[in-house]
């Protein structure tokens, strides 16, 4: 298969799972307080009001109490966790990849992320622990006004357009975890495409956790004005210790009028992350939000994509991946709250639950009283592996005008005999013939993806599908 | 109260359900067919609030049609729940047309195997009233099936609530789930909010759900609208007719 030329052909649990060594992390103390946040906003050299947003979101977390609802999350100990630690000295990253600190490259390079660079993509951030250590953008956007940085410098650069979008579409109140992450964020993408700009290639940004007991908090702003067109890749990992990370990141996108921006994330976290993202798009008037995801790593995922359709004739789409292996839970969906008028939404949501896995799809869609001629539709299909592994679908509609159309499916069930025994009668090994058909299952999805990162996708999956026949 | 069937019943059996607080249990042999229809005491404004538990024994054929016309003073609330034993075949039909506040839960638990328990829920929601229904087929004995369908139509300014729940658990390999809801909302200050869920804890089972909201299709309201049919008639024409499910059984 064409597989082996591909950037990410060599991967392979090791690559991810692969610990560097995190000297620097002795001098970074664990669990949070007051002092802690007055520390990173200090140490950032933030001014007054970021302190201030920080302080007001460390109360927000202390008062809020945990969700009500999804899978168990008492075995996550704050006290255990190191909520801001740096790996490389210099603020903002390097802009030149040959300057990166070796070990922090050696990283990177195994997960083929320069290369990709130079092959697909317009622009590459990657994020060590806390804190960005490289940001390119090719010049050519870079002269059209395109900014795309590390958002600690975004700050320092552009404090008047971080002051206005932050934290305006996930409210540091919102839940236990946006107050918290709004308290220690660090690092993250500050995505700006100005008016009319259409970026024609994906911009990418990689987030590594890379010690023990580490916890990220990146925050990622992206604003497109009117008439902007863009795409942008998340890519997450972090090694396998056996003790508790937690990954609780942010991501706001404010998308103008009559424009159109793809997000799009590959998340492959250790097995023994929490991963607690909030993402959230406000989309203006006859503007495009597409939400496509990946979801195959974390021990437990709590990760609801939202749009927020405000603006009359605005359109999203929620596209989405769950594989939940042993010892996972893949508590995934999409809300979508339709607001405008003439506005309409797909969702679709493919999981996979193996091994006693548990994949649930908690979706929430609510058509709004004076969103008149909304149209949605909600797909879930869910494979089922084995006899002990789980999937629940949970959606929730609230529909308060007359004149909406809203459709729901789901169907649950398991791989088709007739198909596996089609290919094994043509000499294709079980276990591949399974991987085979869950790739078809997720197909839809995957071709969404640049190439390059569908090759990654169909890759992991076989990962994963690896020793499922006893 | 028990209601108590040990051999077939040709005729329907009916049951009053009466004002106030009460409790129904059926319990039907193992082979036995029964009809059971329940009505209500022709009273002015009344207050129920009524537990239905059904036990059907091995092959036995059970249809329970609910029909609840209260006037709009009255307010409606039960709780139905089964117990379904092998090869039975149960069938709940209730439609709900009257109360200010009605309000339900329907909870099929097949326990034995190569069993059938369907429900069938129809609501009309219009006025000011508020109705809400939650429907859960429960599994825990393998190869049966079950069919739930609720189907409601919302005007006035009435509020309309349908949750549905399939579930099966890891001992019930081979069921064979369905679970269909389906709201017209027919007004601007009606409104409808729809739950359906799966709870699939083993992997040889089939199991959907679908669920729409939606108002009359305006092309089909053209269509007819354009043959001389006035509008209002073809709108009515159009609610009937998605309200008409199969009436027949077995």
């Amino acid at each position: 298969m064409s597989e082996d030329k591909a950037i990410f052909g060599d991967l392979n649990r090791d690559t991810f799972d692969h610990q560097d060594p995190a000297d620097y992390m002795k001098k970074f103390r664990k669990g949070i307080s007051e002092e802690l946040v007055r520390h990173i906003s200090a140490d950032k050299n933030e001014p007054e009001w970021m302190l201030e947003h920080r302080l007001k979101a460390f109360k927000y977390f202390v008062e809020r109490a945990m969700p009500s609802f999804g899978p168990d999350l008492s075995k996550l100990n704050f006290d255990e966790i190191c909520f801001f630690a740096k790996a490389a000295d210099k603020k903002g990253g390097y802009e030149n990849w040959d300057e990166v600190p070796e070990y922090i490259k050696n990283t990177f390079d195994r997960l083929g992320i320069p290369e990709a660079e130079r092959k697909v993509l317009a622009g590459v951030g990657a994020q060590y622990e806390s804190e960005a250590v490289y940001h390119s953008l090719e010049k050519e956007w870079k002269d059209q006004g395109v900014i795309f940085t590390d958002l600690d410098i975004a700050l320092q650069e552009h404090p008047d357009l971080v002051q206005k979008y932050f934290m305006k579409c996930v409210p540091a109140n919102d839940h236990k975890f946006a107050a918290l992450h709004g308290a220690v964020w660090s690092g993250g993408t500050f995505l700006y495409i100005p008016k009319g700009v259409k970026l024609e290639k994906p911009l990418q940004s990689y987030f590594r956790m890379n010690a023990m007991g580490m916890g990220q908090f990146e925050h990622t702003l992206i604003i497109i004005e009117d008439e902007a067109e863009g795409h942008y890749i998340e890519g997450c990992s972090a090694p396998k210790y056996g003790a508790n990370a937690l990954h609780a990141g942010c991501v706001e996108v404010f998308v103008g009028q009559n424009a159109k921006f793809r997000y799009s994330s590959v998340e492959n976290w250790s097995k023994d992350t929490y991963n607690l993202n909030t993402k959230r798009a406000i989309v203006e008037a006859g503007s495009r939000m597409e939400w496509v995801g990946g979801n195959m790593g974390s021990g437990v995922t709590m990760l609801y994509p939202c749009s927020i359709l405000k603006g009359d004739g605005s359109h999203a789409d929620h596209l989405g991946i769950a594989f939940a292996n042993a010892d996972q839970i893949q508590d995934t969906g999409a809300k979508v709250f339709h607001i405008g008028k003439n506005t309409s939404s797909k969702v679709v949501m493919k999981s996979i639950s193996k091994a006693g896995g548990k994949s649930v799809y908690r979706g929430d869609l609510k058509i709004s009283k004076q969103a008149s001629d909304a149209i949605s539709s909600v797909e879930c299909d869910a494979l089922i592996l084995d006899p002990i592994s789980i999937s629940d679908t949970i959606p929730n509609i609230k529909v308060d005008n007359h004149s909406a159309t809203i459709s729901h499916e789901a169907t649950v069930g398991r791989i088709n005999e007739d198909d596996l025994f089609y290919l094994t009668s043509r000499g294709i090994p079980m276990e591949q013939a399974q991987a085979m058909i869950v790739n078809g299952f997720i197909h839809p999805i995957v071709r969404e993806l640049p190439m390059e990162y569908a090759v990654e996708m169909n890759r992991l999956i076989e990962l994963e599908m690896e020793g499922s026949v006893g | 109260m028990i209601l108590e069937f040990n051999s077939s019943k040709d005729l329907p059996v009916r049951h009053i359900i009466p004002n106030g607080e009460s409790d129904l249990r059926v319990e039907v042999a193992d082979g036995v067919n029964v009809v059971l229809v329940e009505a209500f005491a022709e009273d002015p404004a009344q207050s129920i609030n009524y537990s239905h538990h059904l036990i059907a024994g091995k092959n036995s054929e059970v249809l329970v049609v609910t029909i609840q016309n209260l006037n709009a003073e009255s307010t409606y609330s039960e709780t139905r729940t089964s117990e379904i034993h092998e090869s039975a075949k149960v069938r709940w039909l209730n439609i709900q047309l009257g109360a200010k506040l009605a309000q339900g839960t329907m909870h099929h638990h097949v326990v034995g195997s190569q069993a059938q328990a369907d429900m069938d829920l129809i609501c009309k929601a219009d006025d000011q009233r508020s109705i809400q229904f939650t429907l859960t087929n429960r599994f825990t004995a393998p190869h049966s099936a079950g069919q739930m369908i609720a189907k409601g139509a919302a005007s006035g300014s009435a509020k309309l609530g349908m949750h549905g729940c399939i579930q099966i658990d890891q001992s019930a390999s081979g069921t064979d789930g369905y679970l269909r809801q389906d709201t017209l909302l027919l007004s601007e200050k009606a409104s409808a909010s729809a739950m359906p869920s799966l709870k699939i804890d083993t992997n040889d089972v089939k199991a959907a759900h679908s669920a729409s909201v939606a108002n009359v299709d305006e092309s089909a309201l053209f269509y007819m609208a354009s043959r001389g049919l006035p509008k209002d008639d073809a709108r009515q024409l159009l609610v009937q007719g998605f309200k008409r499910i199969t009436w027949a059984f077995g």
